[in-house]
């Protein structure tokens, strides 16, 4: 990307690889998803492969989390909801959809190993892309500080149905619960209904005592007047907001574009000067809390 | 800063009711309430022109606004402002397109008017700011309403505090810190006992008039509306996947049911794979049909509308429903089963 | 009136009528049951909201089925 919105998303600061692919004529869509995501496994293994004799830049010890906090630390959970909305808006826990299941309790230092493959294309901004999960920024953030214990990571999936949402919700809570936590930070991935994938567990878990704060992107309106959320929490109040997804932003015309020529829906070559939502830019407003961007008030 | 300031007929000194009529019209001085209003600002800001025009003109001529808007840019106006309106819902309507047209002609722009005007609920992202119920309050009104202008020429949001009734925009900004960040720092303030900081205020929602119960559902007409991205197979209007600008109608005539090869779903928001086996999953229409057989209901609207309901702006979906209303309402539909997904 | 599975959601934003349906992605079906039992299952949903509509109400109210209420 290039200036002036470079800090609208995160891939801005990365050097970033773009895959290009041509389907077989007669392929269907769901055997050219899952050779790309093999694929793509594959290449990343290859680069890693390249890597493994450089002199690393940095060194990180990660610790398994005890059962008992350092100087009793408050402890802290990680609660990431996990799409699982059928064909194209799939995440892999390894190798398997959460879809159907329940919360699941995970060390998070198997996001590290590569236990969360991501295979979900929907909302550009709204995505998770496989490499977010394995250097979770939140987790990060909560390694980071010191004054927080990292305790555990609850992966669940998000239902394609209200009952399932709030049986899913009410159980990470209790899951939660069951393993002493004190706090929770919330992520989900996708648009509008996983809200309340959200926002029903902050609920859950404030009725447990246990604090909630959720990481959430807004769709209050291109003027950015409308509701933010589609479903606000009743009883969590602590939110995080990654950015308004309807908000307009020009993108510069520029030398070459990468991923393809043209801007699907607006039939524009991908190199002149666009008008677009904010929705459609990669990462753009990072659910898994990665990028910089926020929405407030102006006043 | 050059202003032009608009009022209806009854403002400019035209008429009432009777001259409702009068088409639009710019004068190169103030009028009106533009007189004291103009003391009110001083020297730095003046109106340069009143723009004006009868209120059902303004009503049945929308382009009014944007005629008026171009004129007064021709003067070299950088600021339009509009009313006050009170509670008068065809002048407060044509104060908000105007304030409109000028925001789409790249000028500030900011108007007056009661909060339970009409028109209020037509502007987006434009600032209104308060005026009382009727012209007796002129007074105050004005006093607000100039201390507000001062501010936009100041290029400065208008807030709650200065009266504003309709909600501050929120816009994005680049922070010091990532969100990941930003939430543990939160969850550090919720753990010392800060209950109520967030980045998020919870929102406000629209409160809908329930309509009246059908007496006899035997004896009406029944339109199937969709927000499930529901189109002809190959979606030859290209309606969009999310985020949906506009929506779509199509003809149920000489359709039983609604088969996999005639009708699809492009809704971007979840996997597809059910509606695209059986279609009838998102638009009922085989048991529609079979109800229209039957006789338990007088009969089926031939004709379907739909949207995708996907990251759609809630001013969007406003706008669709409002359309779809009118539309069904022209054709003596009363009543509508709307799907969502 | 509003055939959908995000009840809290249509309740939140005053859709006045509500029948609550199974899925996101499939409000008048349920591709889990058999044809026969599907397509019942949607003759029960339009028959409730045909109900629905011939039910005054003053807020928004949700019109379970039998076996859900």
């Amino acid at each position: 990307m290039a200036p002036p919105e470079a800090g609208r998303s995160p891939l801005s600061e990365t050097h970033n690889l773009v895959v290009e692919f041509d389907p077989a004529p007669d392929a269907e869509w769901e055997e050219v998803e899952a050779a790309l995501r093999r694929g793509l496994l594959h290449l990343a293994v290859h680069l890693a492969d390249a890597a493994l004799e450089v002199e690393p830049d940095a060194i990180e010890e990660l610790t398994d989390p005890a059962a008992q906090s350092p100087d009793g630390l408050p402890r802290v959970a990680v609660v990431t909801n996990i799409q699982t909305q059928g064909r194209f808006k799939d995440v892999f826990v390894y190798g398997r959809s959460l879809s159907g299941g329940l919360a699941t309790l995970l060390s998070p230092n198997e996001l590290d190993d590569g236990a969360v493959v991501s295979g979900q294309y929907g909302h550009p901004a709204l995505r998770n892309p496989t490499l977010l999960h394995q250097t979770h920024p939140v987790v990060a953030a909560v390694r980071e500080c010191q004054d927080l214990h990292l305790a555990a990571l609850v992966l669940c999936p998000e239902p394609v149905d209200q009952n399932a949402k709030e049986l899913v919700s009410a159980h990470a809570a209790r899951l939660c619960a069951a393993v002493g936590v004190d706090a929770a930070i919330l992520t989900k991935e996708g648009g509008g209904n996983a809200d309340a994938d959200v926002t029903l567990k902050m609920d859950r878990l404030e009725e447990q005592g246990i604090a909630a704060v959720g990481v959430l992107p807004e769709m209050a309106g291109r003027d950015g007047t409308g509701p933010s959320l589609v479903v606000p929490p009743t009883k969590g109040v602590a939110m995080v907001s990654t950015g308004n997804y309807d908000e307009r932003l020009t993108l510069p015309a520029c030398e070459r574009a990468l991923g393809g020529d043209q801007v699907a829906l607006l039939d524009r070559p991908a190199t002149e000067e666009l008008e677009l939502p904010v929705a459609v830019v990669l990462c753009a407003l990072s659910p898994l809390g990665w990028g910089r961007l926020t929405c407030h008030e102006e006043v | 800063m050059r202003i032009a300031h608009y009022v209806n007929q009854f403002f400019a000194g035209v008429g009432g009711e009777e001259e409702a009529g009068t088409r639009p019209e710019l004068r190169r001085e103030t009028v009106g309430p533009g007189k004291r209003l103009q003391a009110l600002l001083g020297e730095e800001h003046e109106i340069v022109a009143t723009i004006f025009c009868g209120d059902d003109h303004a009503a049945g001529h929308p382009e009014f606004a944007a005629d008026l808007v171009a004129r007064a840019q021709d003067e070299g106006v950088e600021l339009v402002i509009a009313g006050p309106a009170f509670t008068s819902g065809r002048y407060g309507l044509a104060c908000a397109r105007v304030v409109t047209a000028a925001a789409e002609a790249g000028l500030p722009a900011l108007a007056a008017m009661h909060g339970d005007n009409p028109g209020v609920g037509e502007i987006e992202g434009i600032p209104v700011v308060a005026s009382g119920e009727t012209a007796r309050t002129m007074r105050d009104s004005l006093d607000r309403f100039a201390e507000a202008v001062k501010k936009v020429a100041g290029g400065e949001e208008l807030t709650p505090e200065d009266g504003r009734v309709n909600p501050v925009p929120r816009r994005n900004r680049v922070a010091d810190h990532s969100a990941a960040q930003r939430a543990v720092a939160l969850l550090l303030a919720r753990l010392g006992g800060d209950e109520e900081a967030t980045e998020i205020p919870l929102p406000r929602f629209d409160q809908v008039e329930p309509a009246a119960p059908v007496d006899d559902p035997e004896q009406i007409v029944v339109a199937l509306l969709t927000e499930g991205g529901f189109v002809p197979v190959g979606n030859p209007d290209r309606l969009e996947s999310s985020r949906a600008s506009k929506w779509v109608r199509y003809s149920l005539e000489g359709h039983d049911s609604a088969a996999a090869e005639e009708f699809e779903s492009v809704h971007g928001g979840f996997s597809t794979q059910w509606a695209n086996e059986d279609p009838n999953r998102i638009l009922p229409l085989d048991v529609a049909r079979e109800l229209e057989s039957e006789g338990a209901i007088g009969g089926l609207h031939n004709e379907y509308f739909t949207t995708t309901g996907n990251g759609t702006t809630v001013a969007d979906a406003r706008r669709f429903g409002v359309e779809w209303g009118a539309d069904l309402h022209q054709a003596s539909v009363q009543a509508a089963i709307l799907t969502a997904t | 009136m509003l055939l959908c599975n995000l009840v809290s959601i249509a309740k939140r934003v005053g859709a006045p009528r509500i029948v609550p349906t199974r899925g996101i992605p499939y409000p008048t079906g349920d591709p889990d049951l058999g044809p026969d039992q599907e397509h019942a299952w949607r003759r029960e949903l339009l028959e409730r909201a045909l109900h629905a509509l011939s039910t005054p109400v003053t807020e928004p109210t949700v019109f379970e089925g039998e076996r859900e209420g």
